[in-house]
């Protein structure tokens, strides 16, 4: 008897989050940043519905699979399934539900893990924040809310960056926004000789990123300081001795007005200061151009990645404006061929 | 494969040695063969793992032996086949045609998506290879090629491929675990009905 109550507590706990029949589309209040990120969202979970499995047979991978995606669907969380594998691979201890069999039974601590992963889901957390950690190129970065998640696209940034002469030999390297730090970590383990001075504004993201460079044994070789980059900031602000060999950024490069209509998951959750890049997304970058030549020593590499409509504006930009000592290399596109990285480097210097 | 076995067996005549072979494979698609033989008496033979010249891709059933005969550099030898030695068909990026589960759009900051499954499409075969192994895009993309040469390895090389060569590989090992089983069996049958247990 004691067995069957237990067996049923447990269905009552999954099926309070697997509630299938519950439609009550959720309102989500939009997001306001300064405010409490999670408790700021009005979320309610509907009266139990009643569960349409009767027998206490327990549950396999793929149902709970096809349950949590059927939930998903329901709430309007976007890419349902992609969420619900990701969350009971993550509960399982996996990255990804490859190496698991379908017909695995789940037992009670992983259930309740993906009970509590799949409330958050549900209130459009994105599923990096959900499961807390999340893969950039064969490196496992944690990701806590509200720093930004590292894309796929920077991936072929680095890529990129990684072919470039100059990168492959620089001992000294400048990171603007490295947010949970994927750039500087992977540049970091792929060059033994590289020291990486890493410029970020928000405090949380400088935690993470000493976090994860930590996880890495790269503490020493990565400084992080703590501030904004303006017009006019000096090496001495970002306690550099010399100019830098290469700076690389991914900068926040969404225009203002366009944020307010991207998707929740980035909207609500994301730090703001990571993707707004004022009236046309140029903000930051015009202040990374206008300091690169005092910042970055001659013929030193300058890498960004940019929103697919500003290579040619940076062009003209660079072309247009000699004082910024700057000449524009080469624009690479991205998976989806869209142009989306800049390369430029700084002019050398002209001998008397 | 009959002129390195030629080779194989002068050269142990004229040392006076046993020469047994034991087994002979195409080495996956460096395009070698070779031949696991013992060469020696009882316990002071000594296995060897012989190689012939290089062959190309395209002249698989072609036999160039560069071994020079008569001279002591006989055999080369190595202990073990090193996996990382696998050379796979080349894969021309011309040929794929690479599509993302993820859809198309506005990439980059501006959406924020989990699913990164890619699709891998050899245009002259039709071989569709999908790979999901990783959460990073970047790394699935790698693993996308590598499983398409492998598929293009089988589809090439047949039986020879390093998958087939694997498979059967492992089916000779389980027959041999079998066959140990079985006699242990027979063994403790035998025991049982001398001492008059069952």
């Amino acid at each position: 008897m004691i067995n069957l109550l237990k067996k049923k507590n447990l269905w009552n706990t999954l099926f309070r989050t697997l509630d299938l029949l519950n439609t009550n589309k959720k309102r989500l209040s939009h997001y306001n940043f300064g405010r409490k990120y999670l408790g700021y969202v009005t979320h309610h979970v509907g009266p139990t519905a009643n569960t349409s499995i009767q027998n206490n047979r327990l549950l396999t991978v793929g149902e709970c699979v096809h349950l949590l995606t059927t939930s998903f669907e329901c709430e309007g969380v976007t890419e349902a399934r992609c969420s619900a594998e990701y969350i009971i691979a993550h509960a399982l201890g996996q990255k990804t539900l490859c190496t698991v069999p379908r017909n695995q039974l789940l037992i009670e601590p992983v259930i309740s893990r993906i009970s509590h992963y799949a409330e958050l889901r549900r209130r459009k957390l994105p599923v990096q924040y959900v499961i807390g950690e999340w893969d950039f190129k064969d490196l496992t970065l944690t990701c806590s809310p509200p720093v930004f998640i590292p894309r796929p696209e920077t991936e072929e940034l680095v890529d990129y960056a990684l072919s470039d002469p100059v990168v492959q030999e620089a001992t000294c390297m400048l990171e603007v926004g490295s947010g949970t730090g994927a750039i500087s970590i992977y540049l970091l383990t792929q060059l033994p000789q590289l020291m990486v001075t890493a410029v970020e504004i928000s405090r949380e993201a400088c935690e993470l990123t000493s976090q994860n460079a930590r996880n890495y044994n790269l503490e020493d070789r990565l400084n992080i300081i703590n501030t904004t980059f303006k017009k006019g900031i000096s090496l001495n602000d970002i306690r550099l001795e010399k100019k830098v060999d290469v700076l690389i950024s991914n900068p926040p490069y969404i225009p203002h007005q366009v944020i307010q209509h991207l998707q929740a998951e980035v909207t609500m959750f994301e730090d703001h200061r990571a993707l707004d890049g004022g009236q046309d997304g140029l903000y930051i970058i015009r202040n990374i151009l206008q300091m690169a030549a005092q910042l970055i020593k001659s013929e030193g590499s300058l890498w960004l990645e940019v929103d697919q409509s500003h290579p040619r504006m940076i062009e003209h930009i660079v072309n247009s404006v000699p004082s910024l000592n700057l000449h524009y290399v080469k624009t690479y596109d991205d998976f989806y061929s869209s142009p989306r990285f800049c390369h430029l480097k700084v002019n050398p210097e002209e001998k008397v | 494969m009959a002129g390195l076995f030629k080779v194989m067996f002068l050269a142990s005549q004229q040392c006076s040695h046993r020469f047994v072979i034991r087994k002979q494979i195409r080495l996956f698609v460096t395009g070698q063969y070779s031949a696991q033989c013992l060469i020696g008496k009882g316990t002071s033979s000594v296995l060897y793992q012989l190689y012939t010249g290089i062959h190309t891709l395209n002249s698989q059933k072609r036999t160039e032996c560069v071994l020079p005969p008569h001279s002591s550099s006989y055999y080369q030898y190595i202990q073990k086949r090193c996996k990382h030695e696998i050379e796979y068909p080349p894969l021309i990026e011309s040929d794929l045609e690479e599509t993302f589960i993820r859809g198309s759009g506005p990439g980059g900051q501006k959406i924020n998506k989990t699913s990164n499954c890619v699709m891998l499409k050899h245009l002259p075969t039709g071989i569709v290879v999908k790979c999901q192994e990783s959460r990073s895009l970047d790394t699935n993309r790698v693993r996308a090629r590598r499983h398409m040469q492998e598929r293009l390895d089988s589809y090439y090389n047949g039986e020879e491929s390093v998958l087939a060569q694997e498979k059967q590989e492992m089916i000779r090992k389980k027959i041999k675990r079998k066959n140990v089983t079985n006699k242990k069996l027979e063994k403790l049958k035998q025991f049982k009905e001398r001492e008059g247990l069952s």
